[in-house]
């Protein structure tokens, strides 16, 4: 099994869901505020601007749920990208003590 | 909202006391009073009080269909950014990030909210050109009792087809109302049926915010 992953690409792909999960929250956000006035009369007939509401509501906490999925994505890229370039830097490092003498070592 | 159930009652009553009247000069009177009264309750409705949800609505599903393409386009840009493991778990979090974002986007906001928001604009559309035509024959109605101005020569068949029209008229706006409280009472159903069906689907962990992509 290879693990070969260009950081760069990663965190360019982070940063798109850093776009989408702008634009999930301004969806949540609308949803969130769809508000029908009360009917005086609701108890005389289907109340359809309450159910709207709720519906709306249920929507809205969905779409912030999907908003935190898409953060934790992008988070995992980012870490993913910054353990690659670790693993670079150790690779690297440990290759010039290889090829280094040990009393020429700093 | 929109439909106040007291208007056919009342012009259920209304229609009673027409057919009550007198055939007489003062029941003439009264008639005239009744049909004015009916004419007033059948006055059309609006969907004005919906409109600013419509919008908002409309807006979060562009929002999330643009949120949707960038998901997508990060799935496919994540196949070609590498391999192992760790991208592989990331594409399929994405992807079922991504399915997930589809199904709220396309279908279970989409279909409801055409249900409840823009067909409801028709269902209303479709009611106020009942009640017009309905109130239409209650103003030919009155009009027609108002040529019998001289009481001296009151003419009982003339007023008997004024009121058959009346009648007639309120007849056709109370079809009209409970048609569209019957359907309106059908959409409300499933508005809350299909609610009920999203918050209780599967074994979904609301404090865990993952877990909408296992649902």
């Amino acid at each position: 099994m290879s693990y070969v992953a260009d950081p760069h690409e990663l965190r360019r792909i982070a940063a798109l869901l850093d776009d989408a999960q702008a634009l999930l929250v301004s969806a949540g956000d609308r949803l969130s505020r769809v508000a029908v006035p009360p009917d005086p009369h609701h108890g005389e007939g289907p109340d359809i601007g309450s159910a709207l509401v709720r519906f709306a509501h249920t929507y809205a906490d969905e779409t912030f749920a999907l908003k935190v999925a898409t953060e934790q994505l992008a988070t995992g890229l980012r870490t993913s990208a910054s353990a690659y370039e670790e693993t670079d830097r150790e690779a690297a490092r440990a290759y010039r003590d290889a090829a280094t003498p040990v009393g020429r070592r700093r | 909202m929109i439909l106040p159930r007291h208007r056919i009652d009342e012009l259920r009553a209304h229609h009673d006391a027409l057919l009550g009247l007198p055939m007489t000069p003062p029941g003439m009177v009264e008639f005239a009073q009744l049909v004015t009264s009916a004419i007033a309750l059948s006055r059309p409705l609006t969907v004005a009080e919906i409109e600013p949800g419509r919008v908002l609505v409309e807006a979060a599903k562009a929002d999330l269909r643009r949120a949707l393409e960038l998901i997508q386009g990060a799935t496919r840009a994540l196949g070609s950014a590498g391999e192992g493991t760790t991208r592989d778990s990331a594409q399929r979090g994405l992807a079922r990030l991504g399915d997930r974002v589809d199904v709220v986007a396309g279908y279970e906001l989409h279909q409801p909210f055409a249900f409840g928001l823009s067909t409801i604009g028709e269902w209303v559309a479709y009611l106020n050109q009942e009640l017009v035509r309905g109130r239409g024959v209650m103003a030919a109605a009155l009009a027609g009792i108002a040529q019998l101005t001289d009481l001296r020569y009151f003419v009982p068949n003339e007023f008997g087809k004024s009121r058959a029209g009346a009648v007639l008229g309120i007849l056709d706006c109370i079809a009209a109302y409970e048609h569209f409280d019957r359907t309106a009472v059908d959409a409300v159903t499933m508005l809350d049926e299909r609610a009920a069906d999203a918050m209780f689907q599967g074994d979904y962990d609301r404090l865990d915010p993952l877990s909408v992509l296992v649902r």
